[in-house]
């Protein structure tokens, strides 16, 4: 059995080590979406932004998961909801626990940093644990500094705008990107060179996202194993509800990522 | 009964098609200095690290201070009472050699008791401590990463080229420190390719090559195993020496400087009698330095007899 103990030293460890990284990444994350809500009045307002959207071809409304009944309205809380599902942070959020994953784990054995730790009584379970549990809170500070954000830049707005849905939105966002960083776990368990780790870690998020839009796939029996089929920041802000089934899916590939890594990582040669 | 500190018994480790090590045998006793000798390439840090459960063994098994290495449970008691000194030991440059050594004796579970003292003997500052170890200097870390093995003073230390990056003095220092250890019961397993480190440390060698431990025995009694080398100097010139100087048994590297012969002999009793024969006015037979009996091991063909 991991130690709780063990768990809780190399999080923090990992967490101090990585402080300035996620930062920067929750700045990054937090700076565009109040840019993007202090904008609004400047690029048109509501009328330009619907214009807009009206012109974009049925692939790229697909893309960029414009569901077909909000379209009609694409008001300032439909673009503010957008902005959670902009390539922009989805790309912030699957970097960073891609890179959390292959820094965590592959990085760790390519530097040879991992045989001072593991020299010591720590199980390897413990140790892929602690790394999985600072991915984890990383994602969940990014998104919560993108609503922080958000909140500071639609002060400025003379618009009522359901904050609280967005902070589900934001909930959602760090679950979609910690179940991501289950598969970059499982996939950075595999490797022992941070750059094939990076390179698969990276694949398998953009393949994820792209497998999502194909209309043949996300409308097959299968689509549902998904993880981005069930981020859909827009229904969120719009109803102000979580569907359970998604947050399932999204935790089971947590769970089960991380622990295919351990698995994984438990057996494998380190070297 | 105390269990040997280190056992390893028929142990391979393949990958694929190629042998990393193969067959190795090697015991080393709770107490005992032993160094691990070995070219580059030769399989040192793959022992160490099948050693410490880092790679399990392809066959064979590996059991450290009694505990068998491919059983995560058992090898928890066995790391909580060693220290390990990689040859590269990849420390982070942004953290500080103060907040690694404090969080890896955390993760020890034993407390860092020694660390003072070894603070000292390598002549580290305090301020070397505080600073990002990125800033540091090869020889600063390398001591740092000889802190982190010794602070929480191990019943067994593994060193893998620890003297990689050090000074002298801080050789020196290192040397003395083992020394301490070595004199309160701690066993030590120094690997290094530097002979003579591990002539003035280890009470036994052994050596491997490609894979292989080809001699495990007391410096000395590898060098009685081995060839003396011999100098000789003839009064006169005797045309038919340097024919029977080589048709001596078990004898190498026959070289003529003026009047001296120099060569490496394995059957002294028959160098003795050829000698006899001959005008001799001086002769030096030394024995081999470890140095020899490294060259001899390492040649082409190794010797059988170990």
């Amino acid at each position: 059995m991991p130690s709780l103990g063990d768990i809780a030293l190399i999080f923090w460890g990992t967490l101090r080590r990585k402080r300035l990284s996620l930062f920067w990444f929750a700045l990054s994350a937090g700076a565009f979406h109040w840019l993007v809500a202090v904008s609004f009045p400047a690029i048109g307002g509501t009328e330009a932004v619907t214009s807009v959207v009206r012109t974009f071809p049925d692939g790229l409304r697909t893309l960029l998961k414009l569901a077909p009944n909000l379209q009609a309205g694409f008001g300032v809380q439909d673009y503010l909801a957008f902005t959670w599902i902009h390539p922009l942070f989805i790309g912030l959020g699957a970097a960073f626990v891609v890179s959390r994953a292959t820094g965590g784990l592959t990085a760790e054995i390519e530097r040879g940093s991992i045989y001072l730790v593991l020299s010591r009584p720590v199980q390897r379970s413990s140790f892929v644990l602690g790394k999985a549990v600072e991915m984890i809170f990383g994602a969940g500070v990014i998104a919560l500094a993108a609503w922080l954000g958000l909140v500071i830049g639609v002060q400025v707005l003379p618009y009522e705008l359901p904050l609280g849905n967005y902070l589900l939105a934001a909930g959602m966002a760090s679950l979609l990107f910690a179940a991501l960083g289950g598969g970059a776990f499982f996939i950075a368990s595999c490797f022992s060179r941070a750059a094939l780790s990076d390179a698969f870690g990276a694949a398998w998020t953009i393949v994820a996202f792209v497998l999502d839009v194909i209309p043949a796939v996300a409308a097959s029996p299968l689509a549902w194993i998904n993880p981005w089929h069930h981020y859909f920041p827009q229904a969120i802000v719009a109803t102000g509800a979580i569907d359970p089934f998604g947050v399932a899916i999204l935790l089971a590939w947590l769970c089960g990522g991380v622990a295919a890594a351990v698995a994984v990582f438990g057996r494998r040669d380190l070297a | 009964m105390i269990p040997p500190a280190i056992s390893l018994a028929h142990v391979s480790k393949r990958y694929g098609t190629l042998d990393a090590v193969t067959d190795l045998n090697l015991t080393v006793a709770a107490g005992e200095v032993l160094g691990f000798l070995g070219p580059n390439g030769a399989g040192k840090t793959t022992t160490i690290r099948l050693l410490l459960g880092f790679l399990r063994p392809s066959a064979g098994s590996v059991r450290l201070l009694g505990h068998d290495m491919t059983d995560a449970a058992a090898s928890l008691h066995a790391r909580s009472r060693a220290g390990y000194v990689p040859d590269v030991a990849g420390l982070d440059p942004a953290a500080t050699g103060l907040w690694l050594l404090d969080e890896l004796a955390r993760l020890q579970r034993r407390s860092p008791v020694d660390r003072d003292q070894l603070v000292d003997a390598l002549e580290l500052r305090a301020q070397d401590l505080r600073r990002p170890m990125g800033r540091l200097s090869r020889g600063t870390r390398q001591k740092i990463n000889l802190i982190q093995g010794m602070q929480h003073r191990p019943d067994l230390l593994i060193l893998d080229e620890p003297t990689e990056g050090l000074d002298p003095l801080a050789k020196r220092a290192l040397f003395g420190l083992l020394r301490q250890a070595h004199a309160r019961g701690a066993t030590i397993f120094f690997s290094s390719h530097v002979l003579s480190e591990v002539e003035d440390l280890c009470d036994r060698v052994a050596l491997i090559r490609r894979g292989r431990l080809v001699a495990v025995d007391r410096i000395d009694d590898l060098r009685a195993h081995m060839q003396r080398r011999v100098t000789v100097q003839l009064s006169r010139d005797a045309d038919e020496a340097e024919a029977q100087l080589a048709r001596l048994p078990d004898m190498t590297a026959l070289q003529r400087t003026d009047d001296r012969w120099h060569f490496l002999a394995g059957d002294l009793p028959a160098v003795l009698r050829l000698l006899a024969t001959l005008p001799v006015e001086d002769v030096i037979i030394e024995p081999p330095s470890l140095e020899d009996v490294f060259l001899q091991y390492y040649r082409p063909e190794p010797p059988h007899h170990a």
